[in-house]
């Protein structure tokens, strides 16, 4: 352990509801900079912390639009324009028949912007995280409840040792 | 299915903690149980069957199959379609049963899932094997060609293709997306340096942040939401293959909401057959209970409905339509040189799955067992009379004949099977089979109501 | 040790084969080269030891030195003439690269000349098609004669002279043939024999006479395996005098066929089926139509097409003719039980009498003599005599010469001490109980001169090689007796020898050019001042003019029928009936795939000649397609599948010759039964069946067509004359027309031409022939028996044949299918990578090199025409290797796994239509002729373009009789049938046969 200036303080809980009230109560005591880890996700917590997620679904039902005007409008350009032939007496713009491609293109699309959207958003991936340093922390995947303050070391510990955690560490950058 | 009450699901003494201990010490403490050695060595055999038969295949031609004119497809085709149907199931479990909150998919949409991405691969290489030329398979793709040429649009094989593809890339991004903060617990857990790296790099430093989850949740949702039109797209599609041409047998429009039925079917049939396996072979007969099977079971018997109502409305249709070669048709399904194979397929698909009815079935893993494989062979031969029958007698008295599977065809089928299961019994070892953050959130909702 | 390889015999042939004499010493080097040899002695006098070490002793040395000198000889078998080759350093005149020339020669089948234009490509002839100009083949060309190119670069030809089994030179037997000839002149040709297959050709049996008249004791034989001496023998009991009948069908209103199969496998047979079927035109409503009773011995396409067909065993056909002989009031004695019902005998002999003279009777070739003469006096009773059936001196002159079996006694009575056999295979083809493979064996000294060193060569001391009709000079007559001259298209490709050259070797034992001989002969027959002019000419029509025998006119002489047999009573026993093979004839032709592999008419059964029984007799003997059975007669034991065949005759089973062969070659050894081991000398062609056992054994047989009923499908559209007349839009049934897109198709569709085909199903007599046109002209490779009974057969037209009525007495019905080119194709909007599509002309194409073989075509054509490369069938490793020198140059040779079918022969419609283009003018009608249209023998195909109002096409189209198969679902074919009328008679009424 180095003696440089700490990167949060972070506090364990018994469970949810515990984690639950401390993170409200941080908010109310003005705390901006703060992060909440539950080894599943706890209702109601991100929106405790005053973070809400609107942009995933927009973003894949834009992605996936634009996806399927692409591969219809491939097809069109393709079998009128680009290279025309006759096929089986059909009309060279057999729109019905480019549906399922455009469908299909587009949920394609749709699927692989909300999953890259989510890595994006949550930085991943992301070799290291100071909260990592902690050995106890290796919980949070299974039975751990945390709340991590990045705000200078004294008040902060102050702050969480009154919401009666388990246990209270200094997270090292 | 609401009343399903959560205890009947969950062993009582469950916690966080212990069904984490139980579930990642299968895979970093544990040694495999000697049945699963068995398995593996067995379905590895099978594998190498099957890449013997793939060699002689491009080395020879597809002439080695059982075809000709006029029945001039195959086992390949056959096999496609049947993978396809194992692979929806799980795709459904895992989307729809989380769009609808159904508290017992949590300990077997792993299963499901990994199931589904396997299955693909399975029906994917199928279609490469049906083709004359394979080394030119790629000619389906729009790529800037140097002659400008692109894929014929108006094909269902090209649709297939874009579907199969979509389908596959869907079911990566929905496993490794649920497997996600399971790797990070595994990572957590894991004692040797090795499996550390190992799981880090796959959990790309997930840290259970309350944000993470948030944008985890509403990833997951649009996934599950487009599931189900996936679901029903890809299976209709490959249905299209059959329906569009106008061949007696394949031209009938019920062909999209049949085949999906029909995929349902035999896919919940395997959930079931896998889901009995691991738990006795991982003994978690607390995890996967008795209530999850009858669940399955009661899923199985409504898609056989559906189908065995299919079957009567094809019948009709038949009958109906007046044309000659369609009446005819039937009579030689029910008559002709593959007539066995019709009425292997009624007594599998119509008449044994009606034992379902009886909760005792529903909820003895043996019946359900054999029910899952009778009903997996019937919907397999399903397949095969639909793509033997039909073409070998159509329009043209002067070219009728028919085409008898050769032992390449039962090779390459069987090696498909032993690959599926390769692969299957090495994802059991290196990923958690259950869920782990959705037993965690089944067990934190159940807090409130004891 | 290497040194021991300069004696092996083989390891010599090996590098002598295709060498040029020049060539050679480096080769004997190469064969020398090893480790030990290479290394160099050290010094001009190298120390003992080391020649001790040498593997090479000097002694050694000596012998190889010698054996050298006598191997250098052999070289002279591939010498050619040098004057010959003609160096392509500049282009000979009119010779552009890349485009065909045609020239007219004729292919000699079972001794009758077929006219012929051959197609050849920079020297190389690549196909053979009909010669206009020729009597006997008008322009049409039958599968056996068209076969022929594909036999010329068959690499199982006999290449080189052989004695005793070992290759030496041609010199060598010339050295031989002088010391026999002073032998054979001291004794007048004593104990020499000829076997002599039949010869028609005028220049040869000049020489042959030749060499009787020097060697007056040397005894002759024919040999004719399809023998046919009771024709002649029949003439000779009328008018006295051995006579060719040749028949004039264009002006029969009616024909009686005494078992004739006329149509298909008679000599002239081709014309016949012209002249026959342009009698039978429903059309032209103020011509008669023919009508054709036929009685036969086993179904036939000539049964096939009869309006009233009678099918009987072999034996009761005489009985038959005496009926209904007595009941035209000829004085013949009946026979012991009537055949005939008096229902059928009686409307016969009623049409008959009411076509007075312009009825015919025509009794089949292998029939006894006895029915050949009741035959023609019922000819001479009708008045059709001179006028419906001309007498001409046979074709074949040696037909008067004594057959095999006298040979067989000259021999085993130690007669013989040469035996001469020209072009014959008797060790094959010798009946049974001649035990001939024994006799032949017991002559002191045989040549053999033929085509392949086949059995007999085998067994021969001297194997002369015979050229191909398409390497040789030489000369044939037609059915008619029309000569018509053999021009080679190429330089022979092995040492073989004309039948010209042979005799001038036997009589002078010299090498002769074989043009020289031939025309030495034909200056002699016209006068010299013009010859070079009319040989040019000749040479140029491939016919010499006004060569046919003036018709001799004979009378019925009175006492004709006391010299018939006493009527034998109908034997109960089964009868073995042998029948000339469609496609092997005599067996000549096994070691031909395009042949092997063309479907049998009637029961489109290849590579195998299945015993042939009736439904009843299966049904007794429980046995099916397939099922092997031993066949026992008197004279030997053979064991053939079983093929069911509605409409045989219940108590006679049919076998076909010319299967079974032992060194045929490697695509015809052991393929089907030696029908030959069955055959008595005394009777050839039917003899009782002492046995017929099961043997419990079964094998798939390679068939094209396994489903034999329509199932009340509306794809063949037919009717009576009567009813035809009476309601001429039989044919027409609405279809609907309903459509998602807007009909008919997109504008690109319209274009300078409209491709499109008729078939007349009047007209098509189901010989087949147009199957194996369309695989000379497309390049379809033969892919073989197995193949064939996967159901991986590659003909792109096939030719269906469909039963009706109950299976003792069946309706047969031919279409000839080939790829419709749907204007709505089913086939091309399933194709994911557009490797089938339309072209603006209405083809519908496949791009071989686009195709991925989904095969997803194929199950969406309902008409199932498109075809499979299921394996490589093309390269030098496939099972039937395609050979390059017969391939023709304007069309792909497909490889594995992509899909093939019929482009209405697209080659010729792009060469025609860029000529037109070029000489900047219409295409005419009739320019442009599909490879199957122009091979029928019957014109049953008509192909042009519909856009042209007047092309015959389009007149075929808009005939009432105009109907596409499976209309209902709107595929719009381009290709479509007139549908079939017949014209039977009413007093016949309905269930006879």
């Amino acid at each position: 352990m180095t003696d440089t200036h700490p990167y949060g303080v972070m506090a364990r809980f018994a469970d949810a509801e515990a984690l639950l009230q401390a993170t409200k109560a941080a908010r109310q005591a003005g705390y901006q900079r703060m992060d909440a880890y539950t080894p599943f996700p706890v209702p109601g917590l991100s929106e405790a912390l005053g973070f809400r997620e609107r942009r995933i679904a927009p973003v894949a039902l834009g992605s996936g639009t634009i996806g399927s005007v692409f591969a219809f409008t491939l097809q069109w350009y393709s079998a009128t324009i680009d290279y025309p032939y006759l096929v089986g007496g059909k009309p060279l713009n057999s729109w019905p028949a480019f549906l399922p491609i455009t469908f299909e293109v587009g949920i394609l699309t749709a699927v692989l912007a909300a999953v890259v959207a989510m890595l994006v958003g949550n930085g991943l991936p992301r070799p290291y995280h100071p909260a990592f340093n902690e050995r106890a922390f290796e919980r949070a995947s299974s039975d751990g409840f945390f709340l991590l303050l990045c705000e200078p070391a004294p008040q902060a510990r102050a702050f969480l040792e009154a919401q009666t955690p388990l246990a209270v560490l200094e997270v090292t950058p | 299915m609401t009343d399903a009450r959560p205890q009947a699901l969950l062993p009582r003494d469950l916690d966080h903690t212990s069904v984490t201990d139980r579930v990642t010490g299968l895979i970093l403490e544990a040694p495999a149980p000697r049945p699963w050695w068995w398995a593996l060595g067995f379905s590895l055999g099978l594998t190498l069957m099957f890449l013997l038969g793939l060699g002689y295949l491009l080395k020879a031609g597809v002439g080695i199959f059982g075809i000709n004119i006029p029945v001039a497809w195959g086992f390949p085709i056959v096999n496609t379609i049947w993978w396809i149907g194992i692979a929806h199931a799980g795709t459904l479990i895992s989307a729809v049963l989380l769009l609808t909150r159904q508290p017992w998919r949590a300990s077997i949409n792993r299963l499901a899932e990994a199931m589904a991405m396997f299955a693909i691969l399975c029906a994917g290489l199928y279609p490469i094997m049906h083709l004359g030329r394979p080394a030119f398979a790629y000619y389906l793709l729009p790529y800037p060609d140097t002659l400008g040429l692109w894929p014929q649009w108006r094909s269902p094989l090209v649709w297939d293709f874009f579907a199969i593809a979509t389908y596959l890339v869907f079911t990566v991004c929905f496993l490794y997306l649920s497997l996600l903060p399971d790797f990070a617990t595994l990572r957590d857990r894991a004692k040797r340096k090795g499996a550390q790296l190992f799981y880090a790099v796959l959990a790309l430093g997930w840290r259970n942040s309350a944000r993470h989850w948030a944008r985890y949740e509403s990833a997951n949702r649009v996934l599950a939401l487009v599931a189900a039109p996936i679901v029903v797209s890809v299976t209709g599609i490959i249905s299209l293959d059959l329906a569009i041409s106008i061949v007696p047998g394949y031209h009938f429009t019920i062909f999209p909401p049949y085949f999906v039925a029909g995929a349902l079917f035999s896919g919940f049939a395997t959930v079931a057959l896998l889901a009995v396996t691991m738990r006795s072979l991982f003994r978690l007969r607390d995890l996967i209970t008795l209530r999850h099977l009858d669940y399955l079971g009661r899923m199985m018997l409504l898609f056989a409905l559906i189908v065995a109502y299919s079957y009567s409305q094809e019948i009709f249709t038949a009958w109906y339509s007046g044309e000659v070669s369609y009446r005819h048709l039937y009579i030689d399904r029910w008559t002709g040189p593959y007539a066995p194979a019709w009425w292997a397929m009624f007594i599998c698909n119509v008449m044994l799955v009606q034992l379902l009815w009886l909760r005792r079935v529903r909820t003895s893993p043996t019946a359900l067992v054999l029910l899952a494989i009778t009903s997996n062979i019937g919907m397999w031969l399903e397949r095969f009379q639909i793509v033997f029958t039909s073409t070998h007698a159509d329009y043209m008295p002067s070219a009728w004949d028919t085409a008898w599977p050769t032992l390449w065809d039962w090779l390459l089928y069987a090696g498909s099977l032993g690959l599926f299961t390769l692969l299957l019994l090495i994802f059991v070892r290196v990923a958690p089979v259950i869920s782990l953050h959705d037993m965690r959130s089944l067990i934190h909702r159940r807090r409130p109501n004891d | 040790m290497s040194s021991v390889k300069y004696w092996d015999k083989s390891s010599l042939e090996e590098p002598l084969y295709g060498k040029h004499g020049t060539g050679y010493w480096r080769t004997l080097n190469e064969l020398a080269e090893s480790a030990e040899c290479g290394e160099q002695p050290p010094g001009e006098f190298p120390d003992p030891e080391y020649l001790q070490r040498l593997p090479v002793s000097r002694r050694r040395v000596l012998q190889l030195l010698g054996a050298s000198m006598a191997l250098a000889g052999a070289t002279a078998c591939k010498r050619q003439s040098p004057e010959d080759i003609v160096p392509y350093v500049q282009r000979p005149e009119q010779q552009v690269p890349g485009r065909a020339e045609y020239y007219a020669t004729s292919i000699p089948i079972d001794g009758f000349a077929h006219g012929v234009l051959a197609e050849s490509h920079e020297g190389r002839p690549t196909k053979l098609e009909g010669n206009p100009d020729h009597p006997a083949t008008l322009g049409a060309c039958d599968a056996v004669a068209q076969a022929a190119v594909l036999s010329l670069y068959d690499p199982d030809r006999s290449p080189a002279v052989r004695r005793e089994g070992t290759i030496t030179s041609y010199g060598a037997l010339l050295e031989t043939l002088h010391q026999r000839q002073q032998q054979w002149d001291a004794e007048q040709g004593r104990g020499l024999c000829f076997l002599s297959r039949p010869v028609t050709s005028p220049s040869e049996l000049a020489a042959m006479e030749h060499l009787r008249r020097r060697w007056p004791k040397a005894q002759w034989f024919m040999h004719d395996p399809l023998d046919r001496s009771a024709t002649y023998e029949g003439v000779k009991q009328c008018f006295g005098s051995p006579l060719e009948p040749v028949y004039q069908f264009g002006r029969a209103d009616l024909v009686l066929s005494l078992d004739a199969n006329f149509l298909q496998s008679q000599p002239g047979a081709l014309r016949y089926a012209r002249d026959f079927m342009a009698r039978r035109k429903p059309e032209n409503s103020n011509a008669s139509f023919a009508r054709l009773y036929a009685i036969e011995s086993t179904p036939t396409v000539t049964g096939a097409v009869a309006e009233h067909r009678y099918g009987m065993p072999f034996p009761q056909v005489e009985a038959a003719s005496r009926q209904i002989a007595q009941a035209m009031g000829l004085a013949v004695k009946a026979p012991p039980q009537p055949v005939l019902t008096d229902r059928w005998l009686q409307a016969l002999v009623e049409d008959l009498e009411h076509h007075k003279g312009a009825a015919l009777v025509v009794p089949g070739d292998q029939q006894p003599a006895s029915v050949h003469a009741i035959a023609h006096a019922i000819n001479a009773a009708l008045g059709a005599t001179h006028t419906l059936v001309e007498y001409i001196p046979p074709a074949i002159g040696n037909h008067s010469d004594p057959p095999l079996a006298s040979l067989a006694e000259a021999v085993s009575g130690a007669e013989v001490e040469s035996l001469v056999v020209l072009g014959s295979n008797p060790v094959y083809t010798g009946a049974a109980d001649l035990d001939f493979r024994h006799l032949y064996q017991r002559v002191p000294w045989r040549l053999h001169w033929g085509e392949y060193n086949d059995e007999t060569g085998q067994l021969s001391h001297w194997h002369v090689p015979a050229t191909h009709p398409l390497e040789a000079w030489g000369d044939a007559r037609a059915y008619d007796g029309t000569a018509s001259l053999v021009q080679p298209l190429i330089q022979p490709l092995h040492e073989g020898k004309t039948a010209l050259q042979l005799l001038a070797a036997l009589s002078q034992a010299t090498d002769e050019r074989p043009r020289e001989l031939l025309q030495e002969y034909w200056r002699q027959q016209s006068e010299s001042e013009t010859f070079e002019h009319n040989w040019r000419r000749w040479l140029h029509g491939g016919v010499i003019p006004d060569s046919a025998p003036t018709p001799v006119s004979v009378s019925l002489r009175a006492s004709w029928s006391r010299r018939l047999p006493e009527p034998s009573p109908g034997a109960e026993a089964l009868i073995l009936q042998l029948q000339p093979d469609v496609a092997l004839r005599d067996g000549h032709y096994a070691n031909n795939g395009w042949l092997q592999e063309m479907p049998r008419p009637i029961t489109t059964l290849t590579w195998d000649n299945a015993a042939l029984l009736s439904p009843q007799l299966a049904k007794r003997y429980k046995l099916k397609d397939g099922d092997i059975i031993a066949l026992t007669t008197a004279v030997g034991r053979a064991e053939a599948p079983v093929y069911v065949l509605p409409g045989q005759p219940e108590h006679a089973v049919t076998l076909a010759l010319g299967y079974g062969r032992t060194y045929a070659g490697r695509v015809g050894n052991a393929v089907g039964t030696n029908a030959y081991t069955l055959r008595p000398s005394n009777e050839p062609w039917a003899t009782t069946l002492e046995a017929l056992t099961p043997t419990g054994e079964h094998r798939t047989l390679a068939l094209i067509q396994n489903h034999h009923s329509i199932e009340g499908r509306d794809l063949i559209r037919a009717t009576t004359l009567e009813d035809y007349r009476a309601n001429p839009d039989f044919a027409q049934h609405p279809a609907p027309s309903k459509s998602l897109y807007p009909e008919p198709g997109p504008p690109q569709r319209q274009a300078e031409h409209a491709w499109g085909m008729a078939i007349d199903l009047s007209a098509c007599i189901g010989c087949n022939a147009c199957v194996t046109a369309c695989q000379a002209e497309n390049n379809i490779p033969v892919v073989g028996a197995e193949e064939v009974a996967r159901g991986h057969d590659m003909h792109w037209l096939r030719v269906d044949r469909y039963f009706s009525g109950s299976p003792d007495k069946p309706d047969m019905v031919f279409q000839p299918v080939p790829c419709m080119h749907c204007e709505n194709a089913p086939c091309e909007p399933v194709c994911p990578v557009g490797a089938t599509q339309h072209s603006a002309d209405g083809l519908n194409q496949m791009v071989y090199q686009r195709c991925v073989g989904t095969r997803y075509c194929s199950q969406n054509c309902p008409y199932k025409v498109r075809r499979f490369n299921w394996f490589d069938y093309t390269s030098a490793r496939a099972r039937h290797p395609a050979r390059p020198a017969v391939q023709n140059p304007d069309v792909t040779v497909r490889s594995r796994g992509v899909m093939e079918k019929c482009t209405y022969c697209v080659q010729r419609l792009n060469e025609a239509t860029s000529n037109a283009e070029a000489e900047n003018r219409p295409l005419a009608d009739g320019e442009v002729r599909t490879a199957c249209q122009q091979s029928c023998p019957t014109r049953a195909i008509s192909f042009g373009d519909i856009a042209d109002r007047h092309s015959q096409v389009s007149e075929w189209k808009s005939s009432p009789l105009n109907y596409g198969m499976l209309e209902h679902l709107n595929t719009r074919p381009r290709t479509t049938y007139l549908a079939a009328v017949r014209h039977p008679n009413p007093a016949m009424g309905e269930g006879e046969p």
